[in-house]
């Protein structure tokens, strides 16, 4: 037979238990809650900054055409050379992203993936010979990307002709630099 | 007292643990409130800076005007490359990096900044500017009303920047006082002719504000910058765009203006490049000799060592361009 | 039932509760989303697709833009040109899955109509050729 002091600890003991859990469980819930809220935040402002980007790339002086809203795409191949010699400039302006602009129309199946580059753009069949630049990458990380994008207007001024692309810009759920 | 019957919890018992556990609950939780309040301000501080910098980007996609409401009075600072909030020396103080041209004065203190975006074109589109002005700093343009070259300057400035101009021989500084005393910057930009200087205007306004002159020569494209300590010092401005930033900066021009000619620089080895590789493309012999021509205009552009050269060779491939043009020739720009 | 039992089912019931609460919570956090950065995505792209689609030089029809193919739809030459080159370049500029409606009007009387969707983000562009003022409509659907 339990005696009356017996049951009374045990009670006391359950009580405190039981408090403990709730109370440990409760700071837990909110503890995870708070991280959840703040890598929402970072992706959501990373995703904010890609959305503008898009506006931006497209005026981007480096990267246009004057005042026509297309990008003219013989800037393409010198901004990448500048941007080899002055990458922390660039790496400020875009931080941990890729920029890539393929051709769309008219251009070939065949090469929609061939990156274009001074081999590709020197010889005779360009721009039929290539469909996509790379204009810029930083991943230090490898992290995981998610991609924004939006069509554009292409411009040759080489042949005085206009096609049709599309800008594409992943980025990384961090809007470190 | 506590062992009076075995097994049975006595109330001092009680009491004292409840005292030892509830204050070290009691501690955890204080504790932990802190470091999330620490953290929250931590995340809105630099959420406001990265806020600020976003409006900016949308705003700077094409030229015009705004009012940024912060929705509370931040103080908000633009060095150079640098967008700050709060006090250097506090705990709240939040810097980051931008790549924007912004020119405005070193502090704002304000819930609303009026924004002016404007490309400068050398003679290609070299970057947007972006002018800030509070209701804080206060400025006055003063210069011939007859000269169209300043009525033209100063009517492109948009009225939601309040900086009025006045006729060099209606200028009184006494009607200003009010103002000026009730600015934390008053900056007074003369056009060609001084006739207050800035001694002159300090013993008018006094110590209440940071008093700026500048001077500028509209023939030689410089200016004389006197700070709120008098100290002088000697600029250059290349285009309107830039003189626009330096009325708008006053002695903190130099550091952005210097960014702003790296960028040049940077535009120019691009349209530099671009030509070099639309020649090898090229198969008529007239265009690859304009454009040749151009190609050497751009790097003698690139290395300009003084503003008259600067000037010179934008005249000479503004004109080298509408050539090409007309000869159905792919331009530089 | 003795008290000591029921109150340890009170307690129970207690943390019960607090869970549920919790994974409710949780739950409802995750749902609220925000939708306005899509929005504004969906009017870029539309703008962009209206602006870029009507410059490009088309290849199969003599280096023409639509621009001009407008013009000639607006002066009486066949419209089924335009119609071609539209379901072309946009059928490969499009991403899967999206289509769209598209209309020119010429001194605001509507010239050329094509529907293929009814709900989607609306976007303009007008030209003058000639003394003459065209706009032409864009809208991009997802299906």
């Amino acid at each position: 037979m339990v005696k009356k002091g017996q049951v009374h600890v045990s009670e006391t003991i359950l009580v405190l238990f039981v408090v403990v859990i709730i109370l440990m469980m409760g700071v837990t819930i909110y503890f995870k809650f708070s991280v959840e809220k703040s890598k929402t935040l970072a992706e959501e402002l990373s995703e904010e900054q890609a959305t503008i980007m898009l506006a931006k790339a497209v005026g981007l002086e480096e990267l246009s055409c004057e005042g026509l809203g297309c990008m003219d795409t013989s800037k393409f191949l010198p901004f990448k050379r500048v941007l080899g010699e002055d990458f922390g400039r660039y790496k400020r302006m875009f931080g941990r992203k890729r920029i890539v602009v393929k051709e769309l129309y008219p251009i070939e199946d065949s090469v929609k993936e061939v990156e274009c580059d001074v081999v590709k753009y020197i010889q005779m069949e360009y721009p039929e010979n290539c469909g996509s630049w790379v204009i810029y990458d930083y991943n230090p990380e490898n992290e995981p990307a998610a991609k924004v994008s939006t069509i554009v207007s292409l411009y040759y001024p080489e042949f005085d002709e206009y096609r049709v692309g599309r800008l594409e810009i992943e980025h990384y759920g961090d809007i470190r630099r | 007292m506590i062992k009076s019957k075995k097994g049975n919890t006595d109330l001092l018992f009680k009491w004292m643990f409840g005292i030892i556990a509830g204050a070290i609950v009691l501690t955890f939780f204080i504790r932990f409130s802190y470091v999330h309040l620490s953290g929250e301000s931590l995340i809105e501080g630099n959420r406001i800076l990265l806020t600020v910098d976003n409006k900016l980007d949308a705003l700077g996609v094409r030229e015009g005007t705004d009012v940024f409401d912060l929705k509370d009075d931040f103080s908000l600072g633009f060095d150079c490359s640098l967008i700050t909030s709060g006090d250097i020396m506090g705990e709240n103080f939040f810097e980051r990096k931008t790549d924007k041209i912004i020119f405005g004065p070193e502090k704002i203190n304000d819930r609303f900044i009026s924004i002016w975006t404007k490309k400068w074109e050398a003679p290609y589109g070299i970057s947007t500017f972006y002018y800030l002005k509070d209701k804080g700093s206060n400025i006055l343009l003063i210069g011939s009303t007859n000269s169209e070259e300043f009525s033209d300057f100063t009517g492109k400035i948009p009225s939601i920047m309040g900086v009025p101009a006045i006729e060099t021989t209606q200028f009184n500084p006494a009607d200003f006082t009010s103002q000026a005393r009730q600015s934390n910057k008053f900056t007074v930009v003369y056009f060609d002719r001084t006739p207050y200087d800035w001694s002159v205007l300090k013993s008018q306004y006094g110590s209440f504000m940071d008093l700026e002159v500048i001077v500028v020569n509209t023939a030689d494209h410089t200016a004389e910058v006197y700070d709120y300590n008098g100290n002088k010092e000697e600029v250059f401005y290349f285009r309107d765009e830039m003189l626009y930033g330096l009325i708008f900066s006053g002695s903190k021009y130099s550091c952005t203006k210097d960014i702003a000619m790296e960028r040049f620089n940077v535009l120019t080895r691009i349209y530099t490049e671009k030509v070099s590789r639309i020649m090898s493309k090229e198969n008529r012999q007239e265009c690859v000799d304009l454009l040749n021509e151009a190609r050497k205009m751009l790097e003698a552009y690139q290395n300009s060592l003084t503003k008259t050269e600067l000037y010179n060779y934008f005249e000479k491939i503004e004109k080298q361009n509408l050539q090409l043009e007309r000869e159905d020739c792919p331009t530089v720009y | 039932m003795r008290k000591g039992q029921s109150e340890v089912i009170g307690l129970m019931v207690i943390v019960l509760i607090l869970i549920f609460m919790g994974v409710l919570y949780l739950g409802f956090a995750n749902l609220a989303g925000n939708d306005t950065l899509a929005s504004q995505r969906v009017g870029i792209e539309t703008e962009n697709a209206l602006n870029a689609v009507l410059r490009v030089n088309l290849e199969n029809y003599d280096d023409k833009t639509i621009q001009d193919l407008i013009v000639e739809c607006g002066g009486g030459f066949d419209c089924n040109q335009l119609e071609n080159a539209l379901k072309e370049v946009y059928t490969a500029v499009l991403k899967p899955g999206t289509t769209f409606s598209y209309w020119v009007l010429m001194e605001d009387e509507e010239i050329y109509a094509t529907s293929t969707c009814q709900i989607g983000i609306v976007s303009s562009y007008v030209f003058v050729r000639d003394g003459i003022f065209y706009e032409a409509k864009l809208r991009l659907c997802k299906t």
